[in-house]
């Protein structure tokens, strides 16, 4: 059986195909104005690298905050239990799912079986997620890929007190103007966002595994500040690119739908 | 060190040197969160009355598990102190009802804070009036009788007196100091000015005059400082730093006065044991009837008189009203006021800003182009 | 035809006056839906013209609630009630009576006994979030305009909005007690400035005792002093006496209602709880009782039945409202019902208590201190005006007595007290009681905040993983 899972985020589109051996191809879209053609170039680029045609796909599932602009027929699957459902599959002992995204961050906590206990989404505020970092990179002319590498102690980092994205990036020209290098502002950056995610972990209790996905979880800067604050070690998993959870949840969930009939 | 160097460079919470030794000779210290607080009554018990602050406080991380993000940065900075054991040193904590934000406090702090071993809510009315005067003062009666019994200390009317008399020497003597600012070429500056003010509420407050004293002294003999654009007064949200103020003197102003919660609205009625005969009235009447708090439905007019008569006294040339995001009394109160006070031919920025001061940049363009405004050259 | 005014300063009032003519007209046509006719359009063009402008406002998905089976009685009992209180509000103002603009803890028996027209602020904003397509933004926008942020509470900013674009009448008074908020207290405090009119403050004490109902006693002596100047005559006993009769039965009957909501299954629907606070807001007048009256019987018909408002085949599931919901997608409450088989058990802002008070009609004092145990136990204020203890245990008591399955919070974002306790209390009630919450930030009134697609999103993401 081949699936199709189709997670339309608010900065990217994720789609995966997904067989009886796992994951056949990938492909990840960034997202521009029109969402519906995105989401038809992310299905084409996908087909395309699996050889396969849109008919050929025997389920079609879709989740995310786009979701709704998926023009074909498919199954809706709500993108919390498709995060629990494909970080159980990938990594069984999971038991706390925290999904860093481009605009919201959601904490999940799950028993064994992958079945979600409790949920958390962040505010209605960009400050903790992938968008600021965007905002970050582009006010400091780096590639949103590098804020990553620098690592830097949080005493050694700028510090980033703010609160909001928009005064956020104020903080951000002032420290520039302020002659902070910019590696120094990228660490501290990184911290803030760290020490957000790490605030929603504690609302709801993290217990161990814990498993990051998401854009931002390939940030090891972000991560390693994660864990610094919390005092635990947070898992990114290597054998699947960390915003491909979503899509892979979908297609696995819409499998299970169809197999129990 | 000098009186003022000790005053102006005086840490808070565990750094402060007047803690570690308050509480070295087994005395006890408790934290209040507002102005309403009784200060008189606490130090009459022998018990050193702390404000709460988060000076130098960067982030929230711990306070916003419990707390949100549409509660202001003061109120959760404050709670993050107290969560990561920046106040494991109190005894208790009287709480007050003065604002929204800090009111649930109280309940958050008794969960979560569990080193603070006595909490008491002392409720002020949201109005000024009669009946509204006779509840405050049972509250404080209530609260007095609640500390007494807590600490096992006696307090007696006479006591109350003395408390009394050390509080309003702390209002002689910061009246003065406020006086001097008044002058056409201030011995001080505003920075200095409110580092020495914001001192008063965290140290013991005998020790407070006697160094207030003597740099009053010190500052009467110095050349007036004559470099500056603009007399500024600040209002608004509580402050418990002088980074604004250190961000406006640097762009040319001179912050002359207030009507700060934490500065002049601490000094202008003396508490008058004569009125009432009775101290513990006294001091009720005093806190109720004399503060101009935004949080008291019904008395915008007096807080425009109030606010007139303070920047008329020192000659300012404009107004800064900033107050914390989401502060809804400063928000509300600071554009009535703005409204008003600007068809009168004085100027007033209204400017929005975190409790830690990180976004810098923006602030200091506000500010400028506020002063470039005002500027009498 | 019906006569409608074209006063400006009727605008709000007339447009829901039409409205209510317009949903009873609806309502006894052949539609169960508006495509039964060929859709909204089509339906427009068979209807008399002075309803079309209105018709046009008027939410789509609303009306198509509305023409549900087991909504229409509720939907022609509210059109009539809410058209009996526009006609009535109007001849307040042809009579000349003073208008009273109040929050909506304030019950009103006092204002009607002393000929005043009462008007309270927070309906204004709430019902026409709830029923027309433009909400109350405008006047929000309005507030914003003036420099007011928008982290003030939309409830009080849409009705000030009203005020400054003349939409409703000039206030010749404010009418505030100081629970539940400053937010709430500032907004009125800024307009009796602006209108120069006389702000009439209640001071709620913090406390629910003896003590405090002392207070708050002499706060209404207070209160109708301040009243009676306005009033320009002295309060009359036996009027007061027979506002305060009908405010008792209205009384009895939302107690009633609220027992009948504890069966499985619920008989009461969803879409109207929000609106019902017009009517707990106009306690004391005759349609404000006929409502809850005709509410009782259509749910007590159901409950002798043991019938629920889920389709067939449906579990239900008990949610109760734990703080606020949103005003301005009523039919979100029925798709709830429809989708989910999720029923509305209580919420903060229309839970009375059991003991509520029936007040003692003997004479003016125990009226007085009726009127101000009321005032202790009007729903939202009373969970904020005191200790955490009563929000927790309120909802302890309605998620064991309701058999609640989950706690739905949608937490205001105006609420700085709510949302300082939002953990605290979401954590006490499911140690107590085991029920889990689900927290999300939304605006009462303003649409924008948090669509209605986003929130059936976040209920869709909910249910999901229940």
């Amino acid at each position: 059986m081949l699936i199709l899972g189709c997670d339309v985020g608010a900065i990217t589109t994720k789609t995966v195909i997904f067989g009886d051996d796992g994951i056949v191809a990938y492909d990840i879209t960034a997202n521009n104005g029109n969402l519906t053609k995105v989401v038809d170039k992310s299905v084409d680029n996908v087909i395309s690298k699996a050889g396969v045609s849109l008919a050929g796909i025997d389920v079609k599932a879709g989740t995310g905050m786009g979701e709704r602009y998926i023009s074909f027929d498919h199954i809706t699957e709500s993108i919390i239990k498709c995060l629990a459902v494909a970080a159980h599959r990938i990594h069984p002992d999971t038991r706390t799912v925290v999904d860093m995204g481009g605009l919201i961050t959601t904490v999940i906590s799950i028993n064994e079986k992958g079945k979600v206990l409790e949920y958390r989404t962040s505010d209605k505020c960009a400050s903790g997620c992938g968008f600021f970092l965007r905002l970050a990179a582009q006010a400091l002319e780096m590639k949103v890929e590098d804020f990553g590498n620098l690592i830097l102690p949080y005493g050694e980092s700028a510090h980033m007190g703010t609160q909001c994205a928009v005064f956020g990036e104020s903080e951000i020209v002032s420290h520039i103007n302020d002659g902070v290098e910019p590696a120094k502002i990228a660490a501290g950056i990184n911290h803030s966002l760290g020490r957000s995610v790490t605030t929603m972990i504690n609302r709801i209790g993290g217990i161990k595994d814990i498993v990051a996905t998401g854009g931002v979880a390939k940030n090891k800067g972000v991560i390693r500040a994660i864990e610094e604050t919390l005092g635990m070690e947070v898992i990114t998993l290597s054998s699947i690119d960390e915003q491909l959870l979503g899509a892979l949840g979908a297609a696995l969930c819409a499998q299970q739908r169809v197999q129990q009939g | 060190m000098t009186a003022i160097e000790e005053l102006k460079k005086l840490p808070s919470r565990e750094k402060n040197p007047y803690i570690k030794e308050w509480k070295a000779d087994g005395r006890k210290i408790v934290g209040f969160t507002c102005h309403y607080a009784p200060k008189e009554i606490i130090n009459a018990a022998g018990i050193f009355p702390y404000r709460l602050e988060a000076r130098g406080t960067k982030e929230t991380g711990l306070a916003d598990v419990y707390y949100h993000r549409f509660n202001c940065t003061y109120s959760r900075c404050i709670l993050q102190e107290g969560l990561s054991g920046g106040y494991d040193f109190l005894d208790g904590v009287c709480f007050l009802n003065g604002c929204e934000q800090i009111r649930r406090m109280y309940e958050v702090w008794k969960e979560a804070v569990p080193t603070t071993d006595y909490q008491y809510m002392v409720t002020v009315p949201h109005s000024i009036y009669d009946e509204g005067f006779e509840w405050y003062k049972e509250e404080i009666f209530r609260f007095k009788e609640d500390l007494m019994s807590n600490f096992s200390v006696r307090l007696n009317n006479s006591d109350l007196q003395s408390s009394i008399g050390v509080y309003n020497e702390s209002k002689h003597l910061l009246k003065e100091l406020y006086e001097l600012r008044k002058a056409d070429n201030p011995p001080i500056s505003g920075t200095e000015a409110m580092k020495l003010v914001f001192a008063a509420d965290i140290m013991p407050r005998e020790k407070y005059n006697t160094l207030l004293k003597k740099s009053l002294k010190q500052i009467r003999s110095r050349d007036g400082i004559k470099d500056y654009k603009a007399r500024i007064m600040v209002g608004g949200s509580p402050l418990d730093d002088t980074q604004l103020i250190e961000i406006i003197e640097s762009l040319g102003g001179i912050v002359v006065t207030d009507t700060l919660c934490g500065g002049s609205r601490n000094f202008q009625e003396f508490v008058e044991v004569e009125q009432d005969g009775d101290p513990l009235a006294a001091i009720a009447r005093c806190y109720y009837y004399s503060n101009p708090c935004p949080r008291m439905l019904g008395h915008f007019e007096s807080r425009l008189q109030y606010t007139e008569k303070i920047a008329k006294e020192a000659n300012v040339d404009g107004i800064i009203l900033q107050r914390v995001v989401f502060c809804d009394n400063h928000a509300v109160d600071n554009t009535m006021l703005a409204d008003e006070l600007e068809p009168k031919g004085i100027p007033v920025l209204n400017l929005e800003r975190e409790h830690m001061l990180t976004d810098v940049g923006r602030v200091r363009t506000r500010i400028e182009a506020f002063i470039e405004r005002i500027s009498r050259r | 035809m019906a006569e409608y005014s074209d006063r400006k300063d009727r605008t709000i009032t007339t447009r829901w006056q039409i409205t209510g003519d317009l949903a009873k007209f609806i309502l006894t046509q052949d539609l169960s839906h508006l495509d039964d006719w060929g859709g909204k359009e089509a339906v427009r063009e068979v209807l008399p013209e002075h309803y079309q402008k209105i018709f046009d406002l008027v939410q789509t998905d609303l009306i198509n609630c509305l023409l549900e089976e087991k909504n229409r009685k509720t939907a022609m009992g509210f059109a009539e009630c809410m058209g009996r209180w526009g006609d009535w509000f109007h001849s307040q103002l042809d009579q000349g009576k003073k208008v009273v603009y109040h929050y909506f803890v304030h019950t009103i028996e006092p204002m009607l006994a002393l000929d005043l027209a009462p008007i309270c602020l927070e309906v204004l904003s709430g019902l026409t979030a709830a029923l027309y397509t433009d909400g109350c933004e405008e006047g929000i926008d309005a507030m914003h305009a003036e420099g007011y942020p928008d982290h003030l509470c939309s409830s009080n900013m849409g009705g000030a909005g009203f005020l400054l674009k003349g939409y409703v009448p000039k206030p010749d008074a404010f009418l505030k007690g100081t629970t539940p908020c400053d937010p709430s207290n500032r907004v009125y405090e800024y307009l009796a400035r602006k209108f120069n009119a006389p702000l009439i403050v209640v001071e709620t004490p913090y406390y629910m005792n003896e003590r405090a109902l002392k207070f708050l006693t002499t706060e209404m002596k207070r209160m109708i002093g301040k009243l009676e100047k306005i009033a320009g005559k002295k309060l009359d006993e036996d009027k007061l006496r027979e506002y305060i009769k009908l405010s008792n039965e209205t009384g009895e009957y939302i107690l009633k209602i609220q027992e009948l909501r504890k069966l499985v299954p619920c008989p009461d629907t969803g879409w109207h709880r929000p609106a019902d606070t017009i009517f707990t807001a106009q306690m004391g007048t005759p349609f404000s009782r006929d409502y809850f009256k005709g509410l009782y019987e259509i749910v007590k018909e159901r409950a002798d039945k043991g019938q629920g408002v889920i389709p067939e085949g449906k579990k239900e599931v008990r949610l109760a409202w734990g703080y606020t919901w949103e005003c301005f997608d009523l039919p979100f409450f029925n798709w709830l019902e429809n989708k989910y088989g999720a029923i509305y058990t209580e919420d903060c802002l229309t839970l009375f208590p059991a003991d509520y008070a029936m007040i003692d009609t003997t004479n003016m004092e125990t009226m007085i201190e009726g009127l101000a145990q009321r005032m202790m136990q009007v729903p939202m204020a009373r969970q904020a005006m005191s200790w955490s203890d009563t929000w927790v245990n309120d909802f302890v008591d309605v998620a064991r007595a309701y058999k609640v399955d989950a706690l739905a919070i949608g937490g205001h974002m105006a609420c700085k007290h709510f949302w300082a306790l939002n953990k605290l209390l979401t954590d006490k009630v499911k140690e107590k009681t085991g029920v889990p919450a689900l927290r999300f930030e939304m605006d009462m009134m303003d649409k924008r905040f948090t669509s209605p697609s986003e929130l059936k999103r976040i209920m869709d993401d909910f249910f999901a993983t229940f």
